[in-house]
């Protein structure tokens, strides 16, 4: 009977403690987990320049705009948004010009082309360049004399001169 | 007479791979000569705001966030006839904290006789710029600017920056830094009697 009440009715608000404290290591591990990692956070604010600081990422910038910033970004995550998502939001929120990466369109195309245009003309350049040197060798190869020829034509005129001196 | 066939002649003779040299030349000095002009544009243009004084407003459109006008879509061209006061600013700007109450208190003064004042919230968030707001008492309409698009079509330099815009709609003034009392009174007079500034 006192073995079967340790475990029975009377041992109720034991069980309803584990009970609860159960249900509140769920719901924390859930929470956490959905919370973002510092390093998630900084992936996505390195791809974010500080608009008011010269040369520096989100990530890395210390004012209180980039901490700002930095939040949102967190508050996203916990959303569920995915990294592109937040960019495009920060890009549609603050302009293309935040972002470290311009996208290739408007005037920022030409980030993108200028370098490309820039190889392909190069390439092109040197095509060219060794297609010419090709041609020069080329020319250079059929108009060269030939050695037997020369040697002929020095001993005839070696001939030439001792047959005048012997005159 | 004669010069003629001997210049034919002398050009007929320089040969054709340096001919081409020269047009390859004379191309990639010009690609050259233009890629600086453009940068050197880029980089010395002056841009400021205040070349923008005498120039009619480029028209806008804000998102109001606060106060009785939240979420009325708010244009300049609708405002046309009044004398529109564009204040350009951010939570994280200890400069523009000084010129708050200053306008909120030309709100108050002036909204009835033909004044708008629009707040401009640059590079924000709307939490942080709303409760920025909120520390003030601010109660005219402010909002977001979406895409940073009213700062870079101002020519902003910086923040806190006012512009004073006529009833016809030219930049009559451009405040760059805090406003005090007396000089956005000045101004605001000055505009509603019909003068420029």
């Amino acid at each position: 009977m006192h073995k079967r009440d340790a475990w029975g009715a009377r041992s109720w608000p034991g069980w309803a403690l584990v009970a609860a404290m159960l249900l509140l290591w769920l719901v924390a591990g859930q929470a956490l987990a959905q919370q973002p990692t510092a390093d998630q956070i900084n992936a996505i604010a390195r791809q974010l320049s500080c608009p008011t600081c010269a040369g520096l990422n989100v990530a890395d910038c210390p004012t209180e705009l980039c901490a700002e910033w930095r939040a949102e970004i967190g508050d996203l995550l916990a959303e569920g948004k995915s990294q592109q998502e937040i960019l495009d939001y920060f890009a549609a929120r603050y302009g293309d010009h935040v972002l470290q990466m311009p996208p290739a369109r408007g005037v920022f195309l030409w980030v993108w082309l200028l370098p490309a245009l820039a190889i392909l003309a190069g390439l092109v350049a040197l095509a060219i360049y060794l297609k010419r040197l090709h041609t020069r060798a080329s020319l250079v190869a059929s108009a060269k004399p030939d050695e037997s020829m020369l040697e002929e034509e020095y001993l005839r005129r070696v001939e030439q001169e001792l047959e005048k001196q012997g005159k | 007479m004669t010069a003629e066939p001997n210049d034919q002649l002398r050009e007929s003779d320089q040969p054709a791979p340096s001919r081409r040299r020269n047009v390859y030349m004379a191309i990639t000095l010009a690609v050259a000569v233009f890629l600086v002009a453009v940068l050197f544009g880029a980089l010395v243009r002056p841009r400021s705001s205040t070349v923008l004084q005498g120039s009619p407003a480029p028209d806008f459109e804000l998102t109001i966030f606060n106060g009785e006008f939240k979420d009325q879509h708010i244009s300049l061209a609708d405002l046309r006839g009044k004398v529109v006061v564009l204040n350009v600013w951010a939570s994280w700007c200890i400069e523009c904290e000084k010129e708050m109450d200053v306008l909120e208190q030309a709100w108050r003064t002036y909204r009835d006789r033909g004044v708008m004042i629009l707040g401009v919230d640059y590079l924000d968030t709307d939490a942080k710029g709303l409760a920025y707001l909120a520390r003030f008492g601010t109660t005219y309409p402010n909002g977001p600017d979406v895409g940073s698009r009213i700062y870079q079509a101002y020519q902003c330099t910086g923040v806190p920056e006012t512009f004073f815009i006529d009833q016809q709609g030219i930049i009559q003034h451009v405040q760059i830094g805090p406003l005090n009392a007396p000089q956005l009174y000045g101004i605001l007079d000055r505009l509603l009697a019909g003068g420029g500034s």
